[in-house]
């Protein structure tokens, strides 16, 4: 099943499917209040927070001005330290790299670890399309690869399932006889069994790259479970897919945002396994890669640059964005209609191509700012979803509606005409009918019924206010 | 795409001028990238990495001489029914060969991640200890590999007191003193034992590696 949702249905019908699931509801209350909880925990494990927020906003605008030449030496050390380099300019050509190195390996079987760069250019559908098994080893991923279902949240992408939906998932699987309880030691030793074997007889590991470090050409990945260490030390070969401006020049900047990223996403002062890749396996060495890649992917990235919408590309993919947004928190990662969810989904995925369908998605949010608040790079996620809206009314907004709006706008700035207006509104207002829009917005509103007796200012003219 | 392109097309956009100005919330000027405000940066670090590792889930116990390791092993074994182990690379590891062998515990010889799997127990040294945040850094180059410290459902790390320094930023922003042969093809900093919450954000240990992590700091060594 395609997990790309935007096709074919709309923001409104999404969002009506999962707020009249009210089991979705509850596990998401919890859920996103125990994320969110645990983040400003996080934040309180440090003495200097706001201090390293600010820094690394402007250390990330830095790195996105300098981009190229950061890229071109991540490249350059990276093919010193003994791995190829390969540059998608969208998610076909990424697909076609990854399923020439699949096929020229004579794979059967791929491991990943959890990656949203791979979800985004659809890959494991590419991967199976050509007969290779592909498992997703991430537990969260795992569950969800299993019910055939897209990630609901970047970091946790099983989190709309209840324990009770797992179980009945991994109940499915021909291996657990149907007789797994809903106690998640139980299932989580379900899942280390299976997954055990596949780690150990794949041929290839995929991996994301949480970032990458230009000065040694190197890649840290950050995981919890331990599956991105499995899947960079075991398979012969090793795939890292890194969204173009997951990179940093120096380590001291990686110390920055490792200083960040966990505790921002779980409220962890560092993951429990932080892995850093330099290379493939050298002599000497009993295990590790044979072959290590490396793949750059815009797919619409480089057009943020030098626009309004530069600064989503300092997002680092923590996801406290999402644990505090009130939209998401009611409606959860499906009502987005793709990889990504929350404000910082809603402000990525029209800009990643995807204007026409998701363009709606800037209207998914109430502008309040929690999620600004919570971004550990302090992206103003807020003032980029206002731009967007902007920019899709400058794009959409029929002749009629920009004269309609504009006359408005004119008579108002006019105490005169404003009063006109005003007298006239209160007279049309008695004859229309109380509903009057066909727009959605107008769903659920009434058109407010006109005063009937004198005006304010005719009042207070007359002494009596 | 052909990286000349991919790069050019990226320098393009830059050309520019840069994005226009965020006036609600202008980005602050890059001045350098401030430390890591960790709050006990100020306490002896191999006193916070014994009680920081603690808090993380590591079983650590202060190792003076080498009665105090002996007893380490049969406490190891015992807690955990240890049968077989495999050594990484590294002579700490190497050194509790046969204080393990004379516990009945047959030593692996570690050949391949099979080899590793199918033991009771890794044990490996450590480039480092990291205090503010209870991590034990394994090093591919000096362990031999990876999977002694991945496979295993056990693993204990033996982290010498010396090698324990305040928090990974003194490792990341001295690196050519701290790894004077350059970075391993992989450094892992581990902070505990396996753990997931993706049921529910139930936390679990042992998804996928070691379910019980022990370490052992070696005073004055």
């Amino acid at each position: 099943m395609s997990h790309d949702l935007l096709t074919g249905t709309t923001l409104r019908n999404r969002t009506a499917k999962a707020t009249a699931d009210l089991s979705l509801r509850s596990t998401l209350q919890y859920v996103t209040d125990r994320l969110a909880t645990s983040g400003v925990a996080g934040a309180g494990l440090l003495d200097n927070w706001e201090e390293l927020r600010d820094a690394a906003r402007a250390q990330r605008a830095q790195i996105i001005s300098r981009l190229p030449e950061i890229l071109a030496q991540l490249a350059d050390r990276w093919e010193a330290n003994g791995g190829r380099v390969f540059w998608a300019a969208d998610a076909e050509e990424a697909r076609g790299y990854i399923s020439e190195v699949v096929s020229r390996r004579q794979a059967k079987r791929v491991v990943k670890s959890k990656s949203m760069a791979t979800e985004e250019i659809g890959l494991n559908d590419a991967l199976e399309s050509q007969g290779v098994e592909v498992v997703e080893t991430d537990l969260g991923e795992w569950i969800i690869q299993l019910a055939d279902q897209p990630p609901s949240h970047i970091i946790a992408p099983a989190i709309h399932l209840t324990r009770d939906d797992v179980r009945d998932i991994f109940n499915r699987e021909p291996a657990s006889a149907g007789a797994l309880s809903n106690v998640p030691e139980e299932l989580c030793a379900f899942a280390r069994e299976q997954l055990r074997e596949k780690f150990l007889t794949a041929d290839v590991g995929i991996s994301g790259c949480n970032m990458a470090v230009a000065e040694t050409g190197s890649m840290v990945l950050v995981t919890n479970e331990g599956n991105g260490r499995m899947v960079t030390s075991l398979p012969p070969v090793h795939i890292a897919v890194m969204g173009m401006e997951r990179v940093v020049e120096t380590w001291e900047q990686l110390d920055l945002i490792l200083a960040l990223l966990p505790r921002a996403a779980t409220g962890q002062d560092l993951s429990v396994y932080t892995t850093q890749v330099t290379g493939p396996r050298r002599p000497g060495e009993i295990d590790g890669p044979e072959e290590l890649h490396l793949v750059i992917l815009d797919n619409g990235r480089s057009e943020l640059i030098g626009g309004e919408f530069q600064e989503m590309l300092n997002c680092i993919r923590c996801g406290a964005c999402l644990n505090v947004c009130p939209v998401y928190r009611q409606v959860g990662g499906h009502a987005y209609g793709w990889c990504y969810s929350g404000p910082m989904g809603a402000v990525l995925i029209p800009l990643l191509n995807r204007a026409e369908e998701a363009g709606e998605l800037s209207g998914a949010s109430t502008l309040c700012g929690a999620c600004y608040d919570a971004c550990p790079v302090k992206i103003p996620l807020q003032d980029l979803l206002l731009a967007l809206r902007r920019k899709r009314v400058d794009e959409e907004a029929t002749r009629a509606q920009r004269v309609a709006w504009k006359t408005w706008a004119t008579a108002w700035s006019h105490p005169q005409s404003y009063r006109a207006s005003t007298a006239a509104a209160a007279r049309v207002g008695r004859v229309l009918p109380t509903r009057l829009f066909p727009h959605a917005w107008a769903a659920g509103r009434e058109i407010p019924r006109a005063r009937t007796g004198p005006s304010f200012r005719q009042r207070l003219a007359r002494g009596e206010i | 795409m052909e990286r000349q392109a991919f790069l050019e097309g990226l320098r393009a956009r830059l050309s520019g001028g840069g994005p226009p100005p965020n006036l609600p919330h202008p980005i602050p000027p890059a001045s350098g990238v401030p430390p890591i405000g960790h709050p006990r940066l100020a306490e002896p670090p191999v006193e916070v990495f014994a009680e920081t590792a603690a808090a993380h889930a590591w079983n650590l116990r202060r190792v003076v001489d080498e009665a105090d390791l002996a007893r380490l092993m049969a406490e190891v074994c015992e807690a955990e029914g240890v049968r077989s182990a495999v050594l990484s690379g590294e002579p700490e590891a190497a050194r509790v060969g046969p204080l393990l062998q004379a516990l009945g515990v047959e030593i692996r010889p570690w050949g391949s991640p099979a080899d590793a799997a199918g033991a009771d127990l890794g044990v490996t040294g450590a480039v480092f200890g990291l205090a503010a945040t209870g991590s034990v850094a394994v090093s591919s180059s000096a362990a031999g590999g990876r999977s002694v410290s991945l496979l295993p459902p056990v693993h204990l790390a033996l982290v010498p007191a010396s090698r324990v320094v305040a928090s990974a930023s003194e490792v990341w922003r001295r690196l050519p003193e701290c790894l004077p042969d350059g970075l391993p093809s992989q450094l892992v900093f581990i902070s505990g034992p396996s753990r997931s919450a993706d049921i529910e954000f139930t936390l679990t240990v042992g998804v996928h590696g070691p379910k019980r992590v022990w370490l052992a700091l070696l005073d004055n060594q």
